[in-house]
């Protein structure tokens, strides 16, 4: 017989398991390793990743994430793609929070042009960026909540959605995929009641995820499943190119809004959350202070919008930008969304790589998974924040 | 630092800088190949660059003068951006990994590897990540069309006024 | 399958039978892309499909009776939808959902994307949008509990057993949710 203490890899000291002792019954029994292949096809929201184990037991050893499921070459499309067709293209990446991807197109080509947007267009703007980013943090406060067993929150989550959608249906017309967004500025200005109705929801979302932190935040079971589990050091972050919530819970407090703020962010107050530990539960945690900052953001937009055009006055009928390249980033609400556009002077881009967020967040699951028991790996797996048309493209 | 500052710094530091270039409040250096992995550590090691964010790396099509490969790096520490480029042949597409350097790289280079065709000699696994297995061809490379848009001419081609009824 | 492959059942049994299975279409949520956020949210709470009678069981394809494909599928994917399908047991329908799954949709250039499950399985109703509204989804389910309620399952099985399987219902032209056909009620019409 021998005793082998549990190895401590992706724990936290203190945590569950430090200390424990196993006791292998005979080192005549002699142990294969098992490969489980997790997907393509798997009932969560989180769509068509696919990820290969290698199990010691119940331990993992190895975990390989397959990805290209949903490879939709975009990169391609949109070089024979004139620029307002790439902005309805690149709406369907990070499709939680459409509005995100849409932003970036639009500011990598007036940067290059050398368009001034209007005052207006830039804070309606940033108000749909960040009811964009409650819409995506809403859905993952209640998918995490699922795949840990908790029904309710999934079905409270939807219900904050649909009002948010239907806020976004009165501007847009559309529920999902808005293309709201136009270089120059926006396609229309906010309709009558809009701004009520926003002001109404933030007050009801405001109230409301008082109860996501009574059902979950607060739970004693979420907290045992969570605490300690999948701890992500913030330097292996960074040099992973891991942005966004998952970064932040690392005790990393990069965010673009802050360093190089965009649109009117500079003008605005709010706070960065930041985790301590980097485990599943930090992520979560700082997930659900991230939809209180947005809120207050929106309000603050409600306050300080200024009336005016929402186009430029003289709009060229083709949009050429001229010769170059420029790389623009904005804070999207999974991390760093960055377009690269390489311009030869037509009306389509020559290269326009789209860097997201998720595809490096997908890119340190070996790292994260390495050591984790076999149980964990949902509580892991469902707390980064990925969503797949954003890691493939 | 400013971008020109890092230009200038880059010059001094590693003498292997061909040209740079600021555009749009942008630093873009040119390296030549062979000092690329001397270029990324020194952009990695050095205190006052101390780049450890690796933002993307990819390839641009430059047709008959080659790729373009393109790194992005952002520091988290100094608050600043860098572009290095460097150039490699369309027949001996080959350069080599900066997975050692930075974790993030890794991926990057096996889709440029698989998008356009460059080789990264040393990276640990250079197999396909975003194509299916049996994908033959370099996609985004500038001679890979499109069949769909070849066998038919897309209706949308015309703006609305121009259709003739 | 007993008699139901070999007997044209008589009207009062046939209308049980048929109202039995078109009541509880259990789903095999196949959601690939954006089209699957649509899909959860018409079974959540507003739109909510479970009341007709459509659980979106999660146990696998195996206890389903209908598979909805929503999103974009991808070359590299359709292996697992072909596979996902041949495991639910007959007699099976299967939902199109947006206009990625339809048709390709707005990849239709993309040299990754299967323009259109229906070169893998055979498509009972299309549901077009991009991304179709939920209550599209509801018309689409209760256009098919129409079809089901009608249908004979000995023709069912008979189509199914020739050499190409064609959907599951006689009629020539499937159901496409918001009319007989795209180009009659586009409003580009001229």
């Amino acid at each position: 017989m021998s005793v082998t203490e549990l190895p401590t890899a992706g724990m936290l000291p203190g945590g569950p398991g430090e200390g424990v002792q196993v006791v292998i019954a005979g080192d005549e029994f002699p142990t294969h390793e098992m490969t489980l292949s997790i997907g393509p096809q798997h009932p969560s929201t989180h769509g068509v990743l696919r990820v290969v184990l290698t199990l010691d037991g119940e331990r993992i050893d190895t975990a390989t994430p397959v990805i290209g499921y949903m490879h939709r070459a975009f990169d391609k499309l949109s070089e024979v793609r004139d620029y307002r067709q790439i902005i309805a293209l690149s709406n369907r990446h990070d499709w939680l929070s459409a509005f995100g991807n849409e932003l970036g197109v639009a500011l990598a080509t007036e940067r290059l042009m050398g368009l001034e947007v209007p005052e207006r267009a830039q804070w309606i703007r940033m108000l749909m960026a960040e009811w964009n980013r409650v819409l995506n943090h809403l859905m993952f406060l209640g998918s995490f909540g699922l795949e840990l067993g908790a029904m309710t929150p999934m079905f409270y989550a939807f219900r904050e959605r649909e009002d948010i959608q239907t806020l976004m249906e009165m501007a847009t017309g559309a529920r999902m995929h808005f293309t709201y967004c136009r270089v120059g500025g926006l396609k229309e200005d906010l309709p009558k009641g809009f701004l009520q109705y926003s002001e109404v929801l933030v007050k009801r979302i405001r109230h409301r995820l008082l109860d996501y932190a009574g059902l979950l935040l607060g739970n004693e079971i979420f907290k045992k499943r969570t605490v300690g589990i999948g701890v992500l050091p913030g330097e292996v972050a960074k040099s992973y190119g891991v942005t966004g919530p998952i970064l932040h819970a690392s005790g990393v407090a990069e965010d673009s809004r802050k360093t190089e703020p965009y649109l009117k962010y500079a003008e605005v107050d709010f706070d960065v959350p930041v985790g301590e530990h980097g485990d599943s539960f930090d992520r979560f945690n700082v997930l659900y202070r991230r939809i209180e900052e947005s809120l207050k953001i929106i309000e603050q937009v409600h306050a300080k919008l200024p009336p005016g055009p929402v186009m430029p006055g003289k709009m060229p009928k083709y949009l050429k930008p001229p010769e170059g390249w420029t790389y623009v980033r904005t804070e999207n609400s999974l991390g760093e969304t960055g377009y690269y556009l390489v311009s030869r002077g037509e009306t389509t881009p020559w290269r326009l790589k789209m860097r997201t967020p998720s595809f490096h967040n997908v890119s340190m699951i070996p790292y994260l998974l390495k050591g984790v028991l076999l149980p964990d790996l949902i509580a892991v797996l469902g707390s980064v924040f990925f969503v797949v048309g954003d890691v493939d493209r | 630092m400013t971008p020109d500052e890092i230009a200038s710094h880059l010059t001094d530091a590693t003498g292997a800088i061909e040209r740079s270039e600021v555009a749009h409040g942008e630093v873009s250096v040119w390296v030549p190949n062979g000092k690329w992995v001397e270029v990324a550590t020194h952009l990695r090691d050095c205190g006052r660059c101390h780049f450890d964010f690796p933002t993307f790396l990819t390839a641009v099509d430059m047709e008959e003068q080659g790729f373009e490969i393109v790194l992005h790096m952002y520091s988290v520490r100094r608050q600043h951006h860098v572009n290095v480029k460097t150039q490699v042949a369309r027949d001996d597409a080959r350069l080599p990994t900066l997975s050692g350097v930075w974790n993030g790289m890794n991926w990057c280079e096996r889709e440029t590897w698989e998008l356009f065709g460059v080789d990264f000699t040393g990276h640990p696994n250079l197999v396909k990540l975003l194509l299916p297995v049996e994908f033959e061809g370099f996609p985004l490379r500038k001679d890979f069309l499109l069949m769909t848009r070849e066998a038919k001419e897309w209706p949308g081609m015309k703006e609305p006024a121009e259709v003739e009824h | 399958m007993g008699l139901t492959d070999k007997v044209n059942f008589p009207q009062p049994a046939k209308f049980v039978l048929n109202w039995g299975r078109k009541y509880s279409l259990w789903v095999m949520n196949f959601g690939l892309a954006c089209c699957a956020i649509e899909l959860i949210a018409a079974s959540t709470s507003r739109h909510d499909f479970i009341r007709l009678g459509v659980i979106p069981v999660a146990h696998g394809p195996r206890q389903a009776d209908m598979l909805v494909v929503a999103g974009t599928l991808t070359d590299k994917m359709a292996p697992a939808l072909k596979r996902v399908y041949e495991q639910i047991p007959e007699p099976k329908y299967v939902i199109s959902f947006g206009s990625c799954s339809n048709c390709g949709g707005p990849f239709w250039d993309s040299y990754s994307v299967t323009k259109g499950v229906d070169q893998i399985v055979p498509v009972d109703v299309y549901v077009p949008g991009c991304p179709p509204r939920p209550e599209a989804l509801l018309e689409g389910i209760l256009l098919l509990q129409e079809r089901i309620g009608k249908e004979s399952l000995k023709e069912h099985y008979a189509r199914r057993e020739a050499a190409e399987p064609e959907p599951a219902f006689t009629h020539t032209v499937p159901i496409v949710v918001g009319g007989g056909s795209i180009h009659d009620t586009s409003i580009r019409d001229e």
